[in-house]
């Protein structure tokens, strides 16, 4: 919980940048939307868990419901 | 709570977002919102030490506990809002900004109203 979470979210990003431009130039166009998807996918999955884990803080620590 | 982690945090995920933005925004914009939650996770422990010794306080003092009850809510309301708005003026969409905060706005009133009808029947009580 940290900045190991921004690293491992901006990594993340960066791989799926280079695979894209990598299946673009190798004509997969296809493949590379996929992989950026995939990619989404995942970072959307981690983020929305330590979102959830937010808002379950918050409401215990200002009791508001 | 170390502010030399949470700046060094910010600072690092802003350059990140700024190698991220050109290539791929959305991701850049999820790592802004993992920044931002990060230094959020650091200094929950110092909020929940501050609230803890405003409660204490106020049942020291005999302060009614009801309506440090309803601040701590709108607080609460207060962040978590600021949080969403920031997250959508960051990803540009300043529009849905402008209604979370609408919403927010009428949380805190619906919740706060109780306060305003205590002070008014106060003040009638003073003037009548």
């Amino acid at each position: 919980m940290g900045i190991d979470l921004v690293f491992k979210i901006a990594g993340i990003g960066i791989i799926v940048a280079v695979l894209n431009q990598v299946l673009t130039k190798a004509g997969r166009e296809d493949m590379a939307t996929l992989t950026t998807l995939a990619g989404l996918v995942i970072v959307l999955y981690m983020v929305v868990d330590i979102i959830g884990q937010l808002f379950e803080s918050v409401k215990q620590i200002f009791n508001l419901y | 709570m170390d502010i030399l982690k949470i700046v060094g945090i910010g600072i690092v995920a802003a350059v990140l977002v700024t190698t991220l933005k050109d290539e791929r925004p959305e991701m850049a914009m999820l790592v802004g919102l993992a920044a931002g939650l990060a230094i959020f996770f650091m200094v929950l422990t110092d909020i929940s030490n501050i609230i803890e010794y405003f409660t204490t306080f106020a049942d020291k003092y005999g302060i009614d506990m009801q309506y440090i009850a309803i601040t701590l809510k709108v607080i609460g309301i207060a962040y978590i809002a600021e949080f969403a708005i920031q997250a959508c003026k960051d990803a540009g969409q300043s529009g849905i900004g402008s209604k979370i905060e609408l919403g927010a706005k009428v949380a805190i009133v619906s919740i706060a109203l109780p306060i305003m009808s205590g002070v008014m029947s106060l003040v009638l009580k003073i003037l009548g």
